[in-house]
């Protein structure tokens, strides 16, 4: 009897995991192929775990992949169908607020690619990159008034825009749930991204070297690892 | 070539996938599962589909008509056969196979497996 109900949470759990992944997917494409999909993957876990005793992480590396490769073709074939500006009001279901908060969002994630690549060009992750540092502090970009407009401004400005459509139709949806997400990803992979932004700028020395001082000194003197970047 | 150019047009070849999965669709009409193994079984394992690539290939052929869905009792599962239009692209890729085949005989071009092997084996 335990088993049974352990079985069935397992499924469930499993059932629920799948179904997240098909969010990765157009909406039309999710509409009209979602379900049959969901069982097919429910026959292959089962045939899964009669062969090994259990779906492991081989068979979800490989649900993983075969989604991750078809749903980025479906984008495609959906962008290359419709058009983009059709394509973007009806997939990721960005509405109007959404393409101005992504627009606000704009000059901030140019920059944090801007940084990433060059300390992937440097060959060191954890420290900034001084000489693109250099260059493009002497832009006007960092002249202080406009460095809080796109910092701290834009990204503020992004969440409130994005949560005006959450807040319209928050009374007709489940809270929490998948259905939330169903219903508006755009908005919020938006506020999500803004408030990552925002983090970032209190967090953009602190993390790296939170990771780079436990990777070498392992879980050793965490507290004073801490104080150390507090004042990176 | 665009893929839809591809599966239109009876003189150009298709994917294995796809062709696999009318392999599969000739002899009954199949469900979603059942295909992903039946292309899995003919093809001796060298076309794996998961979920995702095989309905994004159903999705394409039943765009350009190559298959159709059948209506059923069972209202969990969607079963799919192949159209006069499936049919007929399946049956000439067949042919274009067949006389790739019958010209590589002519020119004696199959080689043993097995003494290839040994042969890769000694060198």
């Amino acid at each position: 009897m335990y088993n049974i109900s352990e079985n069935a949470m397992v499924e469930e759990k499993s059932d629920r995991l799948y179904e997240m992944l098909l969010l990765l997917y157009p909406e039309p494409y999710r509409i009209k192929f979602g379900r049959e999909m969901l069982y097919t993957f429910r026959d292959m876990r089962d045939e899964e775990r009669t062969k090994r005793g259990m779906a492991g992480v081989v068979f979800w590396s490989t649900i993983l992949f075969d989604t991750l490769l078809s749903a980025v073709h479906e984008h495609r074939e959906a962008i290359r169908k419709d058009g983009m500006k059709k394509y973007l009001h009806r997939t990721p279901k960005l509405n109007n607020y959404n393409l101005v908060s992504l627009i606000l969002l704009l000059p901030f994630l140019l920059m944090a690619g801007i940084d990433l690549i060059s300390r992937i060009l440097q060959g060191d992750l954890f420290h900034y990159n001084r000489a693109a540092y250099a260059a493009v502090s002497q832009t006007p970009l960092y002249w202080y008034p406009i460095l809080f407009t796109w910092v701290i401004l834009f990204p503020i400005l992004a969440i409130i825009i994005s949560l005006i459509p959450l807040a319209m139709n928050g009374k007709k949806m489940a809270w929490p749930g998948i259905a939330y997400l169903r219903q508006n990803p755009g908005s919020v992979i938006l506020i999500t991204v803004a408030a990552l932004l925002l983090a970032m700028v209190k967090l953009h020395d602190f993390v790296p070297c939170l990771v780079h001082n436990i990777s070498m000194n392992s879980f050793r003197n965490i507290p004073s690892i801490i104080s150390l970047c507090r004042k990176a | 070539m665009s893929r839809s150019k591809t599966f239109s047009n009876a003189n150009v070849s298709l994917t294995p996938q796809i062709f696999y999965i009318l392999l599969s669709l000739a002899t009954q009409a199949r469900h979603g599962y059942d295909i992903m193994k039946q292309v899995e079984s003919d093809s001796q394992g060298s076309v794996k589909l998961g979920p995702g690539t095989l309905y994004g290939a159903i999705k394409r052929m039943l765009e350009e008509e190559l298959i159709a869905a059948v209506e059923t009792d069972e209202a969990r599962r969607k079963y799919y056969k192949l159209t006069e239009k499936g049919k007929t692209i399946f049956s000439s890729e067949l042919q274009r196979y067949n006389g790739a085949v019958a010209l590589a005989k002519k020119r004696n071009l199959f080689t043993n497996p097995k003494s290839t092997q040994t042969t890769l084996t000694h060198v």
